[in-house]
Parts: structure tokens; C-alpha cells; sequence
């Protein structure tokens, strides 16, 4: 039986050595919004000091690892496994070549990846390498170098993090994102951002106003927002890289602002100059105004789909305030949500096909999400706060939303499915309406 | 020197007294402040806030717009005061509780404004003297998260302003 055991072993390692030696950075693309998707049960090592030292784990290879993690969970898909689970022996790992894993150790505590690395301090800079491998099959995934001159661990860490989700599902994810949302103090309100990693709050409007519901410009330039610095509500546009505001809107009656266009040119507005409060499109270069519905009732928060096509927005028209969608021209004008009488806040998601909204139900806002047609209804949070206000991600996978309950002010995040709530700030102001942005360079 | 502060100091007292000269602007609203209305913007400082009793405000169902019998009441008594003061500027803010989502309560002000109005100008009022504005559920009468709360929030607060 042993001599079985060690020919197997044999075998195997000699197979493992033939693929890695042939193997390049394979991309690898998972259906993750299949439903049967569940999470990539991954197993993140301690860094270990480089191959030829003698020293021990060090603390920042311990602290660069844990970094890992945290990036790799704020993205809700991956189930990040217990190092002490781990079977194999810490002072094997020292020596990370490929040849020398032995992977049915991994797969036995159920990782389909492993990431290992090496880190080495010089002073202040930082050399990190890691290696991500395919358990299941026994390949290397990717190896890469990362330095950082001023020990940010955390830079380095996101690098890698953001490494590991693109040769995993084929896009960057939101690592380089933030989310813009209303900071409300009594009755003044300002806008601020965030980092997708809740790091670095920023005002960035000084109106101390009644300011509602930043958009972004889909090259994360502008911030298109309603505000009343003036007196009334008139719609304003900031260049983020001058700080400056443009006022875009200023008519009679209401000016509110909608969504940008996916080619950034034009811009969604809800205004009232003509009686009722009807959903405009703005050529922004021109500032030309095209009036695209005409109804007697309330149509309000129109937002563009990501093919540039249609228009979800609120209207009242059936009597209660519901989600419908038309056409850009005006035409082809259908309610999709037909379960209870409060819902507003539509979002359409960057992939397309589904829209997120807010919903009343048994007297709470929950958030929800249904499809195109109005059909595959899915209610997605279900606590006792009041959830409103969903945006979607960049790559369609997460949803943020603002979360009140009693004094607390929460702006959550949560994947698409509802799952993996993560907490990006909590605060005593309430913090409203946020907005995600597109990926920076 | 002194000369000089002494027309400085004239100059600064006919200032003065054009400034106030023309200001007797009076300005009343239909929301008692009694209730603890922060809803001060629009009124300056230097507008006198006189005692109300000609202007009420009106009230609304929950997520309606439409007037109610007794709103129409008070529109019409308050369309009798306007008619009255025929140089008085009015404007007319909707506000709504703070249930459902900014951008639609916007909306949702903007007509509880539009619609008061239109009942106003059907009653004789210059169209030319009414503005409207809607504050959405941004300037709440009452901070109470309760019915007896909402109710007195959604509602048209009058702001006249006579020259």
C-alpha cells in the first residue's frame, strides 16, 4: 500500500512538474452570475520571506497576507479559507515552487485556489511576489512581482487582490472605484466620496443645501447633481479635476437631475417648466433640450440603460409610483413592477438585463431587483432599516445602497443576490444617495 | 482728516437711510412658527415677519396632490386676502413627509404647489404675482417619524411678500 501511495505521489508530481513547466498565465472565465455560482473557495498563505533566507514568517508577510484577504472579501465572491485549516506544514511553504506543492492537501480542505508569495523589506521598500494556483487542476495561474518604495502594504496588496479577481473572472472589479453619496447635517447637505475600500471620505461640494442625487459621468470626470445653493432647485455639474460647478439647468419650476449618457454626452433631467414634470434628455455640448414624455402625471429619476437604447424611470401614471422603461425616442412606454405601491429609485445594472429599485414593503423600503421584462422579481434586503437608494457596480456584481435604522446612517454594499453586506461607512449624518462610480484609470 | 470722516460718516448716513427707505417689505407665512418651522429661507433678515391670521396653509393625503374640500376652503379665503393685495408677491412652497425617495417627492411638492395654484388663479388671482417651489421632504414642519408627524408635513406653505 505504501509503495502504491509514494507511485502516486510520484506520478502526480511528475505530471504537476510537465504543466508547469509549459504553463502560462491561463485565463480562466467563470460564469459567476449563474445561479448555482456560489463563491471561489480560495487559500491565501503568509507571505514567506524569499526562497534562499532562513527566516521565519515575518510579521509583514502575516500582515500583507491578511490585506489580501480583505480586499479579495470586499469583493463578496470569494470564501477565503482558515489558515488553520491549512494541512500543509508552514516551513514547507518556504520554499514556494510549484513542484513543491502538494495539491491534494489544498483540495482536501475544499481550496480550488491557492495564493502563496514571497515579501522582503529593504529599508523602506517592499519586494513582494506571488503565484496563484489552480488546485483542481494543478496549475499556476499567474506569478508576478509587485515593489513599493513607501511600505504600502496596502497598495500592493490591492494589486494583488485585483490580479487574482481579473484572471478569475475576466474584469478588473471595483478595487479603483468610489462611491459618491449626500452627507445631510439637520437641513444642509454636501456631497462626498468614498473609496470602494472605505478609505478616504472627501467633500466635495461646499453648497450647504437641500443637494440630492449625484451621477457620475461615465469617465468619472463630473458629478451631475440637484442642488439649491441658489434658492431653487437647479441641476449643477462639477469638474472634479478643477473643482469648478457649471449650472447645466436652471428653468421654471423643477430642475432635477437624471443619469448620464454611456457615451457621457448627454444627461437626463426631470424638469417642470412646461406644467408637469416630464423626463428631458440634454445634448451637453449644445445644451439642446429634447422633451421625451408627455403625461399629466409625475415622471421623475429617469436613468439610461448601458446599451444607450432605453430609459427606466418613476411615474405615477397608474396612480401609485412605479418603475416603467421606454425607448430614448419616447416610444414603446411599459410598467415592470407591479407588486406594491411604492417603488422608485430605479438603477439599471452596467451588464444590463436587470434593474435594482427601492420598494415599499409591509411599511419598510427594501431594496429589489427585477428584470428588463418585469419578470424574475427578487427582493434583496430584508432587515428592519429603511434601504433606499441602490447603484450598482461597475462590473454589475455588487449593489450599494443607503441603509437607516434608528440614528444609525449606513451606506451599505451587497452583492447582487443580496449576499455578503458589507458596512463601507457609518455615521450620526445621514448618508444618502450614493453612486457609484466607473473604474479610474 | 476730520473733514473727511465727517463726509464719510454722511455719505454713510444717507446710505442707511435709503437702504431702510426703501425696504417696508412685510413678509407672512401660512406655517406657524410656533410648531418650530425651519423653513426661514424665504425670508431675509431685514423682512418683518408680522402675525398671521389672513394666510393658511393647506394639507394633503399621503402621496396625493389632489385638494381636499376644506383645502379649497382655505384657498379661498386666502385667494380673498391675495385679490385684496393685488401687489403681493406670493410664493407657494410644497412640501411632503419623509417617506419614499428625494426626486419623487421633489416631483410631488411641485405639484401639490402647481395644483394650489391653478385652484388660485381659477379664483381670480394673478398668475403673474404666484411662484411655486417644492422642498421635497427637506424642510419637514415637525421632525416626528409618526403619522401625526407627516400630516402636518405635507402641506403648501404660503409666503406673501407686500411692497
Amino acid at each position: 500500500m505504501k509503495i502504491i501511495s509514494k507511485v502516486t505521489v510520484l506520478v502526480f508530481c511528475l505530471c504537476a512538474y510537465l504543466t508547469f513547466s509549459s504553463s502560462a498565465a491561463a485565463k480562466i472565465y467563470i460564469d459567476i452570475d449563474a445561479p448555482s455560482f456560489q463563491q471561489f473557495p480560495i487559500a491565501i498563505c503568509d507571505l514567506q520571506p524569499p526562497t534562499a533566507s532562513t527566516e521565519k514568517t515575518t510579521e509583514s508577510g502575516i500582515a500583507m497576507a491578511d490585506e489580501i484577504k480583505n480586499y479579495l472579501s470586499m469583493t463578496g465572491i470569494f470564501n477565503i479559507l482558515n489558515k488553520k485549516s491549512f494541512l500543509e506544514d508552514k516551513d514547507l511553504s518556504m520554499v514556494a515552487a510549484a513542484e513543491n506543492i502538494y495539491f491534494p492537501n489544498w483540495a482536501m480542505i475544499g481550496a480550488d485556489y491557492l495564493l502563496r508569495g514571497n515579501i522582503t523589506k529593504i529599508n523602506n521598500e517592499i519586494f513582494v511576489e506571488s503565484r496563484l494556483y489552480d488546485v483542481t487542476r494543478g496549475e499556476l495561474l499567474f506569478s508576478k512581482k509587485y515593489n513599493s518604495k513607501n511600505n504600502e502594504l496596502k497598495k500592493v496588496a490591492r494589486m494583488v487582490a485585483s490580479d487574482i479577481l481579473f484572471t478569475l473572472t475576466g474584469d478588473e472589479g471595483e478595487f479603483n472605484t468610489k462611491i459618491a453619496f449626500v452627507s445631510k447635517n439637520k437641513s444642509d447637505a454636501d456631497i462626498c466620496t468614498i473609496n470602494y475600500d472605505g478609505s478616504e471620505i472627501k467633500n466635495v461640494t461646499n453648497h450647504k443645501s437641500i443637494v440630492i442625487g449625484p451621477r457620475w459621468s461615465p469617465d468619472g470626470r463630473y458629478l451631475a447633481f440637484t442642488s439649491y445653493r441658489d434658492g431653487r432647485p437647479e441641476i449643477y455639474v462639477r469638474d472634479l479635476r478643477n473643482g469648478n460647478d457649471k449650472k447645466m439647468a436652471s428653468f421654471e419650476g423643477l430642475n432635477l437631475c437624471g443619469s448620464f449618457s454611456p457615451d457621457g454626452n448627454k444627461l437626463l433631467l426631470t424638469l417642470s417648466k412646461d406644467g408637469n414634470e416630464e423626463i428631458y434628455i440634454l445634448e451637453i455640448d449644445t445644451m439642446k433640450l429634447k422633451r421625451i414624455s408627455h403625461n399629466y402625471s409625475i415622471d421623475v429619476s429617469p436613468t439610461w440603460s448601458p446599451d444607450g437604447g432605453k430609459i427606466a424611470f418613476v411615474s405615477n401614471r397608474s396612480g401609485s409610483p412605479q418603475i416603467f422603461i421606454m425607448d430614448v425616442d419616447g416610444n414603446n412606454t411599459k410598467r415592470i413592477t407591479f407588486e406594491g405601491n411604492y417603488n422608485t429609485s430605479p438603477s439599471w445594472s452596467p451588464r444590463g438585463g436587470r434593474i435594482a429599485y427601492e420598494g415599499l414593503v409591509n411599511g419598510k423600503f427594501q431594496i429589489f431587483s427585477i428584470d428588463e421584462e418585469g419578470n424574475n422579481l427578487l427582493q434583496l434586503t430584508f432587515d428592519n432599516a429603511k434601504n433606499e437608494y441602490p447603484s450598482w457596480s461597475p462590473s454589475g456584481r455588487q449593489i450599494a445602497y443607503s441603509s437607516k435604522i434608528n440614528s444609525k446612517n449606513k451606506i451599505c454594499i451587497m452583492n447582487a443576490n443580496g449576499l455578503n453586506i458589507r458596512v463601507l461607512i457609518e455615521r450620526a449624518n445621514s448618508s444618502l444617495m450614493p453612486s457609484w462610480s466607473p473604474r479610474f484609470k | 482728516m476730520k473733514r473727511l470722516n465727517l463726509i464719510i460718516g454722511l455719505i454713510l448716513v444717507i446710505a442707511v437711510g435709503a437702504y431702510t427707505g426703501c425696504d417696508n417689505k412685510q413678509v407672512i407665512q401660512s406655517d406657524s412658527s410656533a410648531t418650530g418651522s425651519i423653513n426661514q429661507q424665504a425670508a431675509s433678515p431685514s423682512d418683518t415677519k408680522i402675525e398671521n391670521n389672513a394666510i393658511n396653509s393647506i394639507y394633503f393625503d399621503y402621496n396625493k396632490y389632489a385638494l381636499r374640500a376644506s383645502d379649497k376652503k382655505i384657498l379661498k379665503e386666502n385667494a380673498g386676502y391675495f385679490l385684496k393685495n393685488k401687489k403681493s408677491a406670493i410664493l407657494i412652497e410644497g412640501h411632503c413627509d419623509e417617506r419614499g425617495s428625494d426626486a419623487y417627492n421633489m416631483a410631488l411638492g411641485d405639484k401639490r404647489a402647481k395644483e394650489a395654484m391653478k385652484y388660485l388663479v381659477s379664483l381670480g388671482v394673478n398668475k403673474k404675482q404666484i411662484k411655486t417651489i417644492s422642498y421635497g421632504k427637506n424642510r419637514p414642519l415637525d421632525n416626528g417619524h409618526n403619522e401625526e408627524a407627516w400630516a402636518k408635513n405635507r402641506r403648501n406653505n404660503f409666503v406673501v411678500t407686500i411692497e
